[in-house]
Parts: C-alpha cells; sequence; structure tokens
C-alpha cells in the first residue's frame, strides 16, 4: 500500500458492503485501518451494514407496494384508512405532502390514479435514518449509496478535512461519468440525488412540460432534499429548477435530451 | 427579515389595509455589504468539466437503477475493488 504523506494518518483502506433491498442495491463504504476479515475494523463495518440493512428492510415490510400485504397496499387497496394508519405512515404522508405544496406539485404523493405512492420520498427517508443511526452507532467516517443517491459523513481519509468524491452518470452512456461532485470535508453539502425521466417505478408525473430535463442531480445538505428536489426539477423543467436554486441551497445539474446542460454555480467550474 | 443570505431590507406598500406590493430594497450580507445572491443555473459545456472533476470518484451518482442493472453499473465496479 502506498505511504500517505501525512505520518499522523493512521494507514487505511475504503471497504465496501452492499446489499439487495427496494428493488435496488445498497452499499456502505468506510475507511477501514485493518482491512482483513477478522480485525476489529474489517468487522466494524459489517456491524453498520447490518444496522443499516435492518432498517431498509423494515421500511421496506412497511411502504412497499409491491408486497401484497404491506401497509402500503392495504392503503391503496382502501381496506386501511390514513386516520388509522401507523404513525410512521401519516408522518412521512405529511412530509411528502409538506414537499408537494413546497414544490408547488411538481413532486407529489399521488399517483394520477389517486393511489398514495410514497414511493419517491421512501429511499431519501431510508436514508436518512441509516445516516442517524450509523452517526449514533459512533460511526464517523462513511459513505451511504442507496441506488444513486448519496450521503455522506467525514471523510474517506480519517481525521482529515478530504471529502468525498461523488461522480455524477452521463445518461447517455452510463458506463461514463459526466462530471463529480465533493461531498463532506468543507462542503456544507452532504448529499447527492439523481432522478431521470425514465427512471424505475415512475413516480415521477409530469407537470405541463414536455420532458425537458431526461436527468436531474441535486446536491443538498440532506438527502430527503436532494431527492425530492431531483424528482420535482424532472417532474418541472426549468421553472421548478429556478425555483430550487432561488428558495433552497442547492447545486442543480439538469441534462437535456440534446446533452445540453443547465448548472448552478455548484457544478460550474471554479 | 431574515434569509439565509442574511437579512434583507424590504420595503411593503399597504393599500386599504392590505399589503399590495413588496420590494426588496438592499441585499446584505452579515457585513453590511451588498452582494449578489443569484444561485441560478446556467449553461454547461461538457468540454469544461469532464477531465478533472470526473477523477478518481469514491461513489457514483444516478437515476435509480434495478438490481440487475447494477451488476453492469459503475458503483458495482468501485464497491468490488472495494470488497
Amino acid at each position: 500500500m502506498q505511504q500517505t504523506s501525512n505520518p499522523q494518518t493512521e494507514t487505511s483502506t475504503l471497504k465496501a458492503r452492499t446489499f439487495q433491498c427496494m428493488g435496488t442495491v445498497i452499499g456502505l463504504t468506510m475507511p477501514v485501518s485493518s482491512p482483513a476479515e477478522g480485525q476489529p475494523g474489517f468487522e466494524e463495518l459489517g456491524a453498520a451494514t447490518a444496522v443499516v440493512e435492518r432498517l431498509f428492510r423494515d421500511l421496506d415490510e412497511t411502504f412497499s407496494l409491491y408486497r401484497p400485504d404491506s401497509e402500503a397496499s392495504r392503503l391503496a387497496r382502501g381496506d386501511l384508512r390514513l386516520p388509522r394508519a401507523s404513525a410512521q405512515m401519516r408522518e412521512r404522508y405529511a412530509e411528502a405532502h409538506e414537499w408537494r405544496l413546497r414544490t408547488e406539485g411538481a413532486f407529489t404523493p399521488e399517483r394520477p390514479d389517486g393511489v398514495l405512492d410514497l414511493s419517491g420520498i421512501i429511499k431519501g427517508h431510508a436514508i436518512r435514518e441509516a445516516g442517524t443511526s450509523l452517526l449514533a452507532l459512533g460511526r464517523r467516517d462513511w459513505c451511504l449509496n442507496a441506488g444513486g443517491d448519496v450521503l455522506v459523513s467525514g471523510s474517506p481519509r480519517p481525521r482529515s478535512a478530504e471529502p468525498w468524491k461523488a461522480g455524477v452518470i452521463d445518461p447517455a452512456d452510463r458506463r461514463t461519468l459526466i462530471t463529480g461532485y465533493a461531498l463532506g470535508g468543507n462542503n456544507r453539502h452532504a448529499a447527492v440525488a439523481t432522478s431521470g425521466s425514465a427512471e424505475r417505478g415512475e413516480h415521477i408525473w409530469r407537470v405541463g412540460n414536455d420532458g425537458e430535463f431526461i436527468q436531474v442531480t441535486v446536491a443538498a445538505a440532506d438527502i430527503v432534499t436532494a431527492d425530492v428536489l431531483a424528482t420535482a426539477i424532472v417532474a418541472g423543467g426549468t421553472r421548478m429548477l429556478n425555483r430550487a436554486a432561488d428558495c433552497w441551497d442547492v447545486a442543480v445539474l439538469a441534462i437535456r435530451a440534446d446533452g445540453t446542460m443547465l448548472a448552478t454555480p455548484g457544478f460550474q467550474p471554479s | 427579515m431574515q434569509t439565509r443570505f442574511g437579512p434583507v431590507q424590504v420595503q411593503i406598500t399597504v393599500t386599504n389595509g392590505k399589503i399590495s406590493d413588496v420590494t426588496a430594497l438592499q441585499l446584505t450580507n452579515t457585513d453590511g455589504k451588498s452582494i449578489q445572491i443569484s444561485n441560478r443555473a446556467a449553461p454547461l459545456l461538457r468540454s469544461k468539466v469532464l477531465a478533472a472533476q470526473s477523477a478518481n470518484v469514491q461513489t457514483v451518482s444516478g437515476a435509480t437503477i434495478t438490481s440487475d442493472a447494477y451488476l453492469t453499473s459503475l458503483q458495482a465496479a468501485i464497491d468490488a475493488a472495494n470488497l
């Protein structure tokens, strides 16, 4: 392994663990000081991943519309009414409804057929809760990626101000990156989320624009804001992009079908 | 009024007991100096961003992909390198 220039920095290696949930893959990456199986640092990653996985699975059991027996499915069928739903279901509905107001309808928790669909907010919520749990476990440095939505804490190099570097996928060629964005470190933005017009689940309902952007990436201090606004801008086009840039502390990169891009100052090269 | 850009002085016009107009008079930062606050998006050329900013990333942001699509993704390659 290469010697680091700072002798006070303990040598560490990035290690990752992944699992499948919510129809995608979730990965937790942490710098590990003893990167061998059976060593304390390595086991910490395993324990942290187990906590994150448990949290995602519990939320999926409640909120998945792909599980006929979930609380969300019972609500969708009308077997259960919202006022009688669990506290966490009502809280997420309230949060999603709040976002609908803030985005003037560009983000909505209801499908066109009227079925309540909170999938647009549950993954972000799961990432947020997982981050809180990791901090409670005493884990300071980590990067959590759930299907392309990312939340980080600390640094890939412990006790340094070095940020985590996130790449943004090129929608025209998913094997390449179109740009990068520094998360954490000295940047107040610790989260980045990307939405696309051809996204799985199609929980993006357009509000009067003809698919102006095929991919929108939003960086913010928290993952739910980044995730919801990325979804809202795909649905709402330039109008929603300007509203997001004016009203929230975010950086936005929006890509049109012809490959041209719009970027707020955070995504412009300095 | 307080905004995330610092205090903003506004003038309101009241007509028949209702606010009929609000005008921002001055935008200031905490030192009291006027600042420019535009966070609006502007066109970005691919050639301006590609090289420097996409090198050596530790994670990848993209539209949600299925578990199957993950297998051939850049993120899977990065995760595999960190196993």
